[in-house]
């Protein structure tokens, strides 16, 4: 027996060591950890259970038969963050560069059925050269074999992609697939085919950060939603991310003892909005004084300024923010920000976690590249996205809420359940000047001076439908609050719609506009 | 009744409502008494303290307890609420209303409402 434990022991220190010291040593050197240290700062001490750990691949082509490393360069097993069940599981580069094999793929496929099953959120820690080239078409199948069981579990269990390395080919896929990927600056790039394939097909010449760095995805592609500094903060950013979300779509997401006051009312909040239409006010600050202090977690910060999402708390309760920000094109809609928003209703509404949607949007913004690439394509996942959603959606109209912008932005067709507006809202087909050209252009012109009947028709478009009330009189808006009311009113809708269930039409699956 | 009976009973009434009233008048002075007996003296306000000239001041520290200074005991307050906030950051278990899944304020109103939502094809009866 002792020979045999000391053979366990044997091939268990060899799968600690990964690639052995100076592969550990040489990703240090790079500034990344190695697979095992990730784990360790990601899941709570000794909370770990790995799966798979002896497992290696029987390729001898190529010489590979020589290359043979327990775990063969992934690490995958059950753990625990902040006492929650997660599985995970973390690529390591220090073994074969953690190239994509067929026995990760089983070891994946393996943690991923476990996790569905249990109903446990799903962690990735992508750190892989592409892949494992020895094994030919059997590691492409290993792509398809995890991404199925992406899809499979898309929208029943919360799946977080970390990229903590190069990430190229098929594999980005997978991520892609999850419900957020997280990139570190400077270490992670993403991208289909690399720069030398690049420069010899279209004669391009680009570096690998400037292809597919973090920067990149987050502010560009928008195909990451959260930039990391550090391997460290992308670990911790996603322990934050976990806080607001469930184990599963049938549960929901942690709910804090309220640790502020619930009644609390902000007199800031009433001078927030500028008297001139035209001055843009900061939407962060807003947000900042209605929801729980220090409790907005924004995804795609740096991507389609325009709108902001992300998940905040109200009276300890998770929730899910969609905002216009009034300091970017003027909070205008464009094809980006639909793609933002649309998705972020649809993360939200597959956990349970309800919408909170704050209004102060002038339309969709104008222009032939706008039209050309498909504003109302896009568009039309906004509107599809809110009336596919079954869970609670409280909207507030700060400012403008004009045209097209109005209707789907949460209003009460979109099946919003409450729907509340500041005194300032402006609620109106189109603006004021646009329409004074469009009804009075001939009256206008015809004026002795038409400046300032153009400046008469104005004023009295904007005394008319410059206000919530008309919205108000005919039902389109539940209540006209003071600022100041916002938080204890957000927080006593969301007391009584979180038992909120309505009757869906049986069939296969809609066509989300794409 | 003759005149006799009735002064006799005038006489006693002037007696009875006269010891009585002179009872009542005692308890109030001996409760007056007692009042003042008990009222506290007013303080006098403390003499003015020699007010020393700002120079003349000498910085003291003043132990709290455990031999820690202020500045140790602000700092470790600064630590225990930062550490406080970001264990709330991560919905740490001693800051959650109720386990993850538990569901405490839920009802079954919600958990079949929430199924139907999942899966509304109806299970046919056999």
């Amino acid at each position: 027996m002792n020979d045999q434990l000391a053979t366990l022991r044997a091939k268990r220190q060899q799968a600690l060591e990964g690639g052995g010291p100076s592969r550990v040593e040489a990703q240090h050197a790079k500034g990344k950890l190695t697979a095992r240290e990730r784990l360790s700062i990601l899941c709570d001490e000794a909370s770990f259970q790995e799966l798979g750990a002896l497992a290696t691949h029987h390729t001898t082509d190529f010489g590979m038969g020589e290359h043979r490393y327990p775990g063969d360069g992934i690490i995958t097993g059950f753990g625990k963050i902040q006492g929650r069940r997660v599985a995970v599981y973390a690529q390591d580069f220090t073994v074969l560069g953690g190239s994509f094999s067929e026995v990760q793929s089983n070891k994946i496929s393996r943690i991923q059925d476990l996790a569905i099953e249990a109903g446990i959120p799903l962690i990735g820690l992508n750190d892989s050269g592409g892949a494992r080239v020895q094994e030919g078409v059997r590691s492409l199948a290993a792509y398809g074999e995890v991404f199925v069981r992406n899809v499979k579990a898309s929208g029943v269990i919360p799946q977080i992609s970390l990229i903590m390395g190069p990430c190229a080919g098929g594999a980005v896929y997978s991520p892609a697939l999850t419900d957020v990927t997280i990139m570190v600056n400077g270490t992670a790039n993403m991208f289909l085919t690399g720069p030398e394939i690049i420069r010899t097909v279209t004669g391009e010449s680009v570096t690998v950060e400037e292809l597919g760095g973090a920067w990149v995805h987050n502010a560009t592609s928008g195909v990451a939603q959260v930039i990391a500094d550090d391997e460290q903060h992308a670990l911790s950013l996603t322990k934050s991310l976990l806080a607001y979300l469930p184990q599963n779509n049938t549960e929901d997401p942690p709910a804090l003892e309220p640790y502020d006051p619930p009644e609390r009312m902000d007199e800031a909040l009433n001078d927030i909005i500028p008297a001139d239409d035209h001055v843009p006010y900061d939407m962060r600050e807003l947000l900042g004084l209605v929801f729980d202090h220090d409790s907005i977690f924004e995804l795609h910060k740096e991507w389609a300024g325009n709108a902001l999402v992300g998940f905040a708390r109200l009276g300890g309760m998770s929730v899910g923010f969609i905002a216009n920000q009034p300091t970017v094109i003027s909070g205008c809609l464009d094809i980006n920000a639909s793609d933002k928003i649309a998705r972020h209703i649809t993360l939200c509404d597959q956990f349970n976690i309800p919408l909170i949607t704050f209004v102060d949007c002038p339309g969709y913004l104008p222009g032939v590249e706008q039209e050309y690439n498909g504003v109302i394509r896009h568009g039309a996942k906004i509107i599809y996205a809110y009336c596919q959603a079954t869970v609670p959606k409280i909207s507030v109209v700060t400012r403008k809420a004009m045209g097209g912008s109005y209707v789907a932005l949460s209003s009460k067709q979109m099946n919003n359940d409450v729907a509340f507006a500041w005194p300032s809202a402006q609620i109106a087909v189109m603006g004021a000047e646009g329409a004074a050209r469009l009804l009075n252009r001939r009256a206008i012109e015809a004026a002795k001076d038409p400046v300032a009947e153009e400046a008469r028709f104005v004023a009295e478009y904007k005394e008319m439908f410059y206000n919530p009330y008309q919205a108000a009189d005919v039902g389109q808006i539940d209540e006209v609050i003071e600022p100041r009311e916002t938080r204890p009113r957000l927080i006593r809708a969301l007391e009584v719609l979180r038992t909120k269930v309505t009757q869906t039409i049986a069939k296969k699956h809609g066509l989300f506009p794409v | 009744m003759n005149l006799q009976d009735l002064q006799w009973g005038l006489m006693m009434m002037v007696v009875g409502m006269g010891t009585v009233f002179a009872l009542l008048a005692l308890l109030m002075v001996v409760l007056m008494g007692i009042g003042r007996l008990d009222r506290k003296r007013p303080h006098l306000p403390p003499p003015p303290a020699h007010e020393a000239a700002p120079a003349e001041a000498t910085p003291t520290v003043h132990i709290v307890a455990d031999g820690l200074d202020e500045d140790q005991v602000a700092a470790i307050t600064v630590a225990v609420m930062t550490h406080a906030e970001h264990r709330r950051r991560l919905a740490a278990p001693e800051t959650r209303a109720h386990a993850p899944g538990s569901q405490l304020f839920a009802s079954r109103w919600l958990a079949v409402g929430r199924g139907r939502e999942s899966s509304p094809f109806p299970r046919e009866r056999r």
